[in-house]
């Protein structure tokens, strides 16, 4: 009974895991942008966020190393850079704990399975260290939204300063303006195309 | 003593779940520049047009450059029928020099705040209402246990737990499709908004 138990709950878990992950399959960006300033910083995803200047990765999800150095003339944006590599390392951190205890308590569950005199010692032990693991891969997922949010805000707030506008920190010349203010421009006709 | 065992966990673990929903919560607010930028949003990069407001002509553009359809904007989620002849973008030799309108930038200003520029004037805009969303709703089942099925229940959280600690472990909590979509969909918009002539281009 016990082993039928296990087997079928095995199977279908593993079945539900499978489908969860599989749904979330990875799909990467692929238009490649061809109007960019020099020194503009383009995101990609290619299963992570990753950040691009002059056709180089600057800095890639999870850890975003590289980033907070690349954006250091804009305060607002070497801040968040900052949290984003931070963030990015508790999540790695938190989420290997989480996955560690996970398959530890898999082997505590084997031990039930041989030691029936002990089974509920083994239970015990197995669904305590697997509810920690639950905590922390749940948590190590929390940082990895943390870490991606500061990394995407580090972005804007330095392709605002800097990037966009055909700068880069390590060479603040910007090109002059067009004009002074914005030019009146007819509205467009929403017309909608035949396809 | 079981039950007194069992039930905190339960709760620990209903905590986490749903406690996992925790967002975060993106100080970042855009300019009305008429660059398009993608923002953090619930867990999301989504497109922000930033008030470069798009004619449905440049959208459908948009949605022929990058193959998508869908627009997960910032306020409202599009679905456009899609075109087969995007408008045509030159890649260029070296990099675009940035058209933009506002004082000059004097480096010693740009690093403290953003600079007030606008990179295209803003237009009107009307576009076909957003289709509805689809709730998905979820349900989920206790049961009471005798020993017997106590047992069982025991059991199967201790198969289960390490299972969605995996899943949990391993599994991008952004949606890759939505993120990889976004990202395109605001590299092609302003691609045609520095494109002179392009659908979303201001008419100088």
């Amino acid at each position: 009974m016990f082993a039928g138990i296990v087997t079928r709950t095995i199977g279908t878990s593993a079945l539900a895991g499978l489908v969860f992950l599989h749904g979330c399959a990875n799909t990467i960006s692929q238009y490649q942008p061809r109007r960019v300033a020099q020194g503009e910083l383009i995101l990609q995803y290619d299963g992570a966020f990753a950040m691009y200047a002059g056709g180089k990765r600057v800095a890639r999800g999870l850890t975003y190393k590289g980033l907070s150095p690349f954006v250091v003339c804009v305060p607002t944006a070497h801040e968040q850079a900052r949290l984003a590599e931070r963030d990015g390392r508790v999540a790695v951190g938190f989420s290997a704990t989480g996955g560690s205890l996970g398959a530890v308590s898999l082997g505590l569950l084997a031990g039930a399975i041989a030691d029936g005199d002990n089974r509920w010692a083994w239970l015990g032990s197995g669904l305590v260290t697997a509810t920690i693991g639950v905590l922390f891969a749940g948590f190590g997922r929390k940082f990895r939204n943390s870490a991606n949010g500061h990394a995407v805000d580090a972005l804007n707030f330095y392709n605002d300063s800097v990037g966009s506008l055909g700068a880069r920190c390590n060479d603040l010349t910007y090109p002059a303006p067009a004009g002074p203010t914005t030019p009146v421009i007819a509205p467009v006709p929403s017309s909608v195309p035949q396809s | 003593m079981r039950r007194a065992v069992f039930c905190p966990l339960l709760l620990v673990i209903v905590a986490v779940l749903s406690g996992e929903g925790c967002s975060y919560s993106s100080l970042y607010v855009s300019p009305a520049d008429g660059r398009a930028r993608t923002v953090w949003r619930e867990n999301n990069v989504v497109v922000d047009l930033s008030s470069g407001l798009a004619s449905d002509v440049c959208l459908y553009q948009v949605g022929a450059a990058t193959h998508t359809s869908r627009f997960y904007l910032m306020d409202e989620r599009l679905e456009l029928a899609p075109v087969s002849s995007p408008y045509p973008v030159a890649m260029l030799d070296d990099f675009w020099i940035p058209v933009f309108y506002g004082s000059p930038i004097l480096a010693s200003r740009a690093v403290i705040e953003r600079p007030a520029v606008v990179f295209a004037p803003p237009r009107g805009r009307t576009v076909a209402p957003p289709p509805s969303r689809s709730n998905v709703a979820s349900e989920s089942k206790h049961g009471d246990s005798e020993s017997r099925a106590f047992t069982a229940a025991a059991i199967a959280a201790l198969v289960i737990l390490p299972i969605v600690d995996l899943v949990l472990a391993i599994n991008r909590p952004e949606s890759s499709t939505r993120s990889a979509q976004a990202i395109d969909q605001v590299h092609a918009y302003n691609d045609f908004a520095r494109t002179r002539g392009s659908p979303c281009s201001p008419a100088l």
